[in-house]
């Protein structure tokens, strides 16, 4: 039987005040590859701290393969991968440092496959040992993704992870996502606002509003089954994920 | 009132407001607050009318140029951005004009009040003069100045024994005009440095910009590049901790270079080697007078060594707050302890080890550095008692990361002023009751006063909430 990977119940959290997570149920199962979308300050980075256990919910169970997010043994955390909003990465060490650095935190690391990436994405020797403060925001969010990607995860959580790269990055950093993680059957949450990225990539599609998720399921079926009437009800013209985003999250 | 005049005063005071919205209105009633207060003190004590109102404006004129040199020049310098220099026409010759105009209003006024004073004019003035530019030239982040500002105290204190032919060639004909013409181009040089334009004045700006930054609460322990020597000591430690794993050392990266205990010891190492020569330089080359101080006031310089975890404590908690990010990537890190507990309990640790080692440190510098100073032998014991008055601070940073993340403020010097308080009334009472003396008494009672602090904070910090990410809760 499947059981899901990371469960959400109940999940209420607030800042001063003002709740941003209502009462939020969630489940992501094994090798989904779901796409939390929401507009500006719908909850979403909150959200993902909650489900890694970084941000204390104020009510609520969050698990990750089966365990209490608030004491994840040693296994299951080497099983997640993480990519913040901020890319915030030792600035001061050098790009080989800093990887050198995770190695040593990790028990498995991919050697060939950090290689592999550091060389497709453009950081030459130079590069690596320029210290992380000094590359470009770009730059900075793709050694992200490859620090992520170094203990290949079974669970990668993306947090925006392409707001800051160019069209070139951003596809290359799907292409990778596809061949190297989702062929994988590796279990992939991540927000964005990019819809044409989530489009390519997202098997499953989740919309955050008022703090729950208010509408989930695979993007075909729900793009199949949402239709707009046009022309005092006569015609039913199909949605584009833009407009279903719109529909959704007003 | 024309348009030049009307735009410089509207730059004056966007320059003037720049730290602090009021700071013309505050830095003119300090400055006539303070010259009232002291003119009239002066007059009750000297009753004479004359010699108070010029202290008073002595005092004033001091008051102003303290405002010039902490609200104006920073302002300046802000604002000369290459996009404002580029969009505001004239905007770099207008704060030239009005900072160089402040600078020798102030400079020959200092000089005016000099006379009668006993001081020579034409020193005070070639001394305020340079003085002030110096201070100009450290606002803008040149290494020179900052190095200058500090090289100011000790000319200072050896300034008595410049022989007074080269005083007297200084104050009149050629020699002090030459020493003007130096001063003035000297000037120059500081404001070409401080509104630089062209090229270089992006790479200066960054400079500029850390400088007065550091006029910030927080600002004022952003530090620039480090060292490159510190830098490849650290990276061995780095890479020995990456090849060993374990997480206690590992998390001691965390803050990067300058909080790595291996940092904080060369650069201990380098204070203590440089003021170790200035005070022997002082013994040897000194006049006897010069020597007799260095021996028994050189403790007290020594002890100074011992204050600086208080800011020590203040640049990791700013450090801890500049990397949530990290933090959050290290929680996740199978490396690190699962739980709360465990977790607190390494970071506590990782702190207290830092801080005793540090307290180790300082406590040999200041021993060598009274070593340097010849200072009698009875002096060691009291340096040792003394030293053991900071040591309840070594607690300061076991705090409840989770929740108070915030800065300490002034929470490290009242409590160190509390602590040694008590220690000292214990002391009394230690010799009252059994002829112990007063310091050694007061070290005891730090000692007890640290060993009940310090678990007590370890407790507390280790029983809250998983520290990382610092703050979440505040």
């Amino acid at each position: 039987m499947n059981t899901p990977i990371v469960q959400l119940s109940s999940i209420r959290k607030q800042f001063g005040g003002k709740p941003v997570l209502n009462g939020l149920d969630w489940q992501v199962m094994p090798g989904q590859v779901v796409g939390l979308l929401g507009r500006n300050g719908a909850g979403k980075s909150t959200l993902l701290e909650c489900l890694l256990g970084l941000r204390e919910a104020d009510a609520g169970t969050v698990t990750l393969y089966g365990e209490d997010v608030n004491a994840l043994s040693d296994a299951t955390r080497a099983r997640i991968g993480y990519v913040p909003q901020k890319c915030d990465l030792f600035e001061w060490m050098t790009p080989r440092q800093m990887l050198g650095y995770f190695k040593a935190l990790y028990p498995r690391w991919n050697e060939a496959k950090v290689e592999g990436l550091l060389a497709r994405w453009g950081f030459d020797r130079f590069k690596l040992d320029t210290s992380i403060g000094k590359l470009s925001g770009g730059e900075q969010q793709r050694l992200a993704i490859i620090r992520a990607l170094g203990p290949d995860p079974e669970l990668l959580v993306l947090d925006e992870p392409v707001a800051s790269l160019d069209p070139v990055g951003r596809r290359e950093f799907l292409r990778e996502l596809i061949d190297g993680v989702v062929e994988r059957s590796t279990t992939v949450v991540f927000s964005t606002h990019i819809l044409s990225d989530l489009e390519r990539v997202a098997l499953d599609v989740a919309f955050l509003k008022d703090g729950r998720i208010t509408l989930q399921g695979q993007l075909d079926e729900l793009l199949e089954g949402a239709h707009r009437v046009v022309g005092a009800g006569a015609r039913a013209e199909p949605l584009s994920l833009e407009d279903l985003f719109i529909e959704v999250t007003q | 009132m024309s348009a030049a005049l009307r735009t410089h005063a509207v730059l004056a005071r966007m320059a003037l407001s720049s730290r602090q919205p009021h700071a013309g209105i505050l830095v003119l009633s300090f400055a006539l607050l303070a010259a009232a207060a002291i003119g009239v003190l002066v007059q009750l004590k000297m009753e004479d009318p004359v010699l108070s109102i010029g202290v008073a404006a002595r005092i004033g004129l001091a008051g102003l140029v303290a405002g010039w040199a902490g609200y104006f020049l920073p302002g300046a310098i802000k604002l000369n951005t290459p996009a404002n220099a580029r969009l505001v026409p004239a905007l770099r010759r207008r704060l030239m004009g009005l900072s160089a105009g402040a600078w020798a209003a102030a400079t020959v006024l200092m000089a005016l009040l000099a006379v009668g004073s006993g001081l020579a004019p034409a020193l005070v003035l070639l001394g305020a003069g340079s003085l002030l530019a110096t201070f100009a030239l450290a606002r803008t982040g040149h290494w020179a100045g900052i190095a200058m500002q500090f090289a100011l105290f000790p000319l200072a204190a050896v300034s008595r024994d410049i022989p007074a032919g080269v005083l007297v060639w200084l104050t009149h004909g050629p020699g002090l005009a030459l020493a003007s013409l130096l001063m003035l181009a000297y000037g120059a040089f500081v404001l070409r440095t401080m509104f630089m334009h062209g090229d270089r004045h992006y790479a200066q700006r960054e400079r500029q910009k850390l400088q007065t930054e550091r006029l910030s609460p927080k600002g004022q322990f952003k530090e620039g590049r480090p060292n490159r020597l510190a830098t490849k000591i650290y990276l061995a430690f780095l890479r020995r901790d990456c090849a060993g794993r374990d997480a206690g050392k590992l998390l001691g990266h965390l803050l990067g270079v300058r909080e790595h205990w291996s940092y904080q010891a060369l650069s201990l190492a380098l204070v203590t080697l440089i003021g170790g020569a200035a005070l022997l330089l002082l013994r040897v080359y000194g006049g006897d007078t010069l020597r007799v101080m260095a021996a028994n006031g050189g403790w007290i310089f020594a002890l100074g060594v011992m204050l600086v975890p208080m800011f020590e404590h203040e640049r990791r908690n700013i450090r801890l707050m500049d990397t949530r990010g990290e933090q959050a990537l290290l929680r996740l890190a199978p490396a690190m302890p699962a739980t709360a507990g465990a977790f607190n309990c390494t970071l506590a640790r990782v702190h207290l080890r830092s801080a005793l080692l540090g307290w180790c440190m300082q406590v040999a510098a200041v021993l060598s550095l009274t070593l340097a100073a010849g200072a009698p032998l009875s002096f060691y014991a009291m340096q040792v008692c003394a030293c053991c008055l900071t040591l309840p601070l070594i607690g300061t940073n076991l705090r409840r990361h989770a929740r108070d993340a915030g800065l300490l403020g002034l929470g490290p010097l009242l409590a160190l002023l509390l602590s040694a308080g008590i220690s000292f009334a214990i002391g009394a009472l230690l010799r009252a009751a059994f002829g112990l003396p007063l310091t050694a008494g007061a070290a005891l009672a730090s000692i007890l006063i640290a060993l009940v602090a310090v678990p007590w904070r370890w407790k507390r910090s280790v029983a809250a909430p998983i520290a990382f990410p610092v703050g979440r809760f505040a």
